[in-house]
């Protein structure tokens, strides 16, 4: 069976590096990393990942702008997005929650737990048909 | 008549006592002359007699005389004391009159002083100061409200202060005509509201109003005092904002830090020998810490300054309780503690998220603290009209003199405990202040040695969140079960309303409630016994709604963002053609006597419930059984079309 693949957009490499090793290692996705906005929603065309991982404060196109951009585009429109943010507690994504994606993780996350997060979010939202 | 001696002027007396000594010398002479006679006429009775007798006559014309001018000069006296006091009341008289027309100067003088002290204050005052009337018009201004506004005093008087031209809703549309919340209520209401200057711009407000009582007890409009708090709202800006760039930068490190000693740590990489996988542990551990300190600091904050929303929502008292303890079990296994629940089911209005970080708060503290194979209790019950819940446990207690400090931050009993027990010293506080936020309190009772019992207890319904800025109506009233809500006369919609009932039997409450909420929890309750619910979030909405929906029950809260209670009931009062319709009052204003009659409608039932001291069972126990006597008046009853 392929490997799922998730795009994951940050503009911290050590984050970048980090999640992508705890997804690769521990998920076994198939992991494309992009450090800015404008940079994953060419990768996101491109590549057509199954999930996109996306932080929230990055400079240039920030998060918000960035599932804006991606959301506009029909040949994005249909990719689910999770928002990974140091902004936000567990028990508060409030403000996010006019923005089309299917969840909200927050920093600092659990290595050994985080693909276990993004394979949750993904098929809730794959049984409410969020996802095309 | 004779006076008193002491009463005659001095002449009198002289010439009184000189009779007198006259008097007394005759009979000093008619002694003597008795004793001679005796000697000489010695034997003779008669002769002694006639004697003495020709010698008393010049005695007692003496004393006749004496009495006579003391009489004379009494006369005199009265005469001459009539006349003084006669004197003496024309000059009192003309001393009072003196005295009133000081009195009345000073009266002016005092009138004109406080007058002008009055307006000096009023002058000086730094807030603004307006005065309304019963139709929310202006009628009087003070500088500071002028120089705020940007109105001239006299601009601004004849005008609506929440109305137009000052007070528009956010993004610049006017409100519709309104008098203020509190201008009927009879109570003194504070809030936060936006302000528009005479330039357009605008600038957060916070106002209090206190309604103008007269002397027959009815209102007079109101004074309304605001400050402008756009500074204070700036400064919390810039603290929510640092706020979040501190949680932010934190965290980015410690989210790369954290995430590699995770990797590490779970074996990824390869095997660690024995030594380096404790290192790593220790690493976690306290990399762990450190972000729950980061957190809970932020919590702290984000909830004080308002950052993070209270959601409110129903409650169940037991169900939250079990989820905690559920879900504390694994921590209560580790530290070989039983954790045991004896909850009352109470359904009541609060942010259930909110409860369970309170409770998983304390039921963390209460595992920790206790020793190997104890006990933890948890309870909850209806008490005084609130929710208590009670965390109980067995552990070595909080001395006395740490109990006052309990709830403030870095607080701990043993300054050992943050490192020994992995708290931040901080999850008290926060206890303390999301409770504080739903309108509850918390306080704990403790025995060094035998344990501490933690209780908090919270409102039936919490108090709506403060939010600066008018509270947002949407173009057409809220609404559930598909009821269409077009409003023939509101021009916003354009279309008339046809509602249908689905059938006879269908009841509707309409739920006049300004707090959103509440009303959405006050629906979807009364819609598990199929009652289906119109809302309305002011008085014109509800009035608009019982233009075409005559509904079978009011339930209605008395202060509005927008009109108020009375002015619905008014209108039905004049517009409910026949049959009567049961109110239920629920309010958290204490009503009066007079308050509570313009409450009734003719023959109408009227119930008073107290907000935060009713269940959400009580109001529906109240709706249903209203509901059940109303069905009977059903047929005919109607609303006029006017």
């Amino acid at each position: 069976m392929p490997h799922r693949h998730i795009l994951l957009i940050d503009d911290e490499d050590d984050i970048r590096e980090v999640a992508s090793i705890s997804l690769e290692a521990v998920g076994e996705w198939r992991v494309s990393a992009a450090s800015g906005g404008r940079d994953g929603i060419a990768q996101a065309i491109a590549g057509q990942p199954e999930v996109i991982l996306c932080d929230v404060m990055m400079p240039g196109i920030d998060g918000p702008a960035t599932v804006g951009l991606l959301k506009d585009d029909p040949r994005t429109a249909g990719i689910p997005v999770i928002l990974l943010t140091a902004r936000v507690q567990s028990t508060d994504h409030l403000g996010f929650d006019l923005l089309d994606v299917i969840g909200v993780i927050p920093k600092p996350f659990d290595p050994m737990a985080l693909s276990g997060q993004v394979e949750a979010l993904f098929e809730a939202a794959q049984e409410s048909g969020t996802t095309s | 008549m004779l006076l008193p001696l002491n009463q005659l002027s001095p002449s009198g007396r002289a010439a009184v006592y000189g009779l007198w000594l006259l008097a007394l010398a005759c009979l000093a002479v008619y002694v003597a002359a008795v004793i001679t006679g005796l000697r000489i006429f010695s034997g003779s009775d008669g002769l002694q007699l006639l004697f003495g007798g020709l010698f008393l006559v010049p005695v007692w014309l003496c004393a006749l005389r004496a009495a006579v001018v003391r009489s004379q000069v009494a006369s005199a006296q009265r005469e001459a004391d009539g006349a003084q006091r006669e004197a003496d009341g024309a000059q009192r008289e003309a001393d009072g009159a003196q005295r009133e027309e000081d009195g009345a100067e000073r009266e002016a003088d005092g009138a004109q002083r406080e007058e002008d002290l009055e307006e000096s204050i009023l002058r000086s005052a730094g807030e603004g100061i307006a005065r309304l009337d019963n139709d929310g018009v202006v009628t009087f201004v003070n500088p500071a409200a002028s120089r705020m506004t940007g109105y001239a005093a006299g601009d601004l008087e004849g005008r609506f202060l929440h109305g137009r031209p000052t007070n528009r809703r956010e993004g610049g549309g006017a409100y519709e005509d309104e008098i203020h919340p509190s201008s009927n209520s009879g109570n003194h209401a504070q809030d936060v509201d936006l302000y528009w200057r005479e330039d357009g711009t605008s600038f957060p407000v916070e106002f209090t109003s206190t309604p103008i009582i007269g002397g027959s007890g009815q209102s007079q409009g109101q004074v309304i005092v605001f400050k402008d708090i756009t500074d204070r709202m700036e400064s919390e800006r810039v603290k929510n904002e640092f706020t979040s760039v501190v949680s932010h930068e934190l965290r980015t490190p410690l989210t790369s830090i954290r995430g590699s000693l995770g990797l590490l740590e779970g074996g990824v990489l390869g095997q660690l020998p024995e030594k380096g996988q404790r290192m790593i542990a220790i690493a976690v551990e306290n990399t762990d810490r450190l972000i729950r300190l980061i957190n809970d600091i932020l919590d702290i904050e984000r909830i004080k300054s308002g950052a993070i929303d209270i959601e409110r929502g129903e409650c169940d008292s037991r169900g939250l309780s079990e989820h905690v303890v559920e879900e504390m079990l694994p921590m209560a296994h580790e530290a070989n503690v039983e954790l045991t629940v004896a909850c009352q089911q109470i359904k009541f209005v609060s942010d259930a998220d909110r409860i369970h970080r309170v409770l998983t708060n304390l039921l963390s503290n209460a595992i920790k603290f206790s020793e190997s194979g104890a006990t933890v209790r948890v309870s909850c019950e209806l008490s005084q009209g609130m929710v208590l819940f009670q965390v109980s446990d067995t552990g070595r207690g909080i001395p006395a003199e740490k109990l006052a400090a309990i709830f403030e931050r870095f607080s701990q009993v043993d300054a050992s405990d943050s490192r020994d027990k992995g708290g931040t010293g901080l999850g008290l506080s926060i206890c303390h202040t999301i409770l504080e936020h739903l309108g509850g309190r918390i306080w704990v009772e403790s025995e060094v040695g035998k344990g501490s019992t933690f209780s908090f207890v919270l409102p039936l319904v919490a108090p709506a969140p403060k939010a600066v800025g008018p509270v947002e109506h949407s173009a057409s009233p809220s609404v559930h079960s598909a009821v269409p809500l077009n409003d023939g006369e509101d021009s916003r919609t354009g279309d008339s309303l046809d509602f249908q009932r689905s059938d006879a039997s269908e009841r509707v409450v309409l739920v006049v409630e300004d707090d959103a909420d509440l009303a959405a929890v006050l629906a979807a309750m009364l819609g598990r016994y199929g009652i289906k619910t119109l809302i309305a979030t002011s008085g014109p909405e509800a009035i608009s709604l019982s233009r075409r929906v005559r509904p079978d029950l009011l339930l209605l809260d008395i202060r509005l963002s927008q009109g108020d209670g009375y002015e619905v009931v008014e209108w039905l009062r004049t517009h409910v053609s026949s049959g009567s319709l049961p109110i239920i009052v629920y309010t958290a204003i204490d009503l009066d006597h007079q308050s509570r009659e313009r409450l009734r409608l003719d023959g109408g039932t009227t119930e008073f419930l107290t907000k935060a001291q009713t269940t959400p069972e009580d109001i529906e126990a109240h709706v249903r059984r209203l509901l059940g006597a109303a069905s009977e008046d059903r047929v005919g009853v109607g609303v006029d079309a006017s």
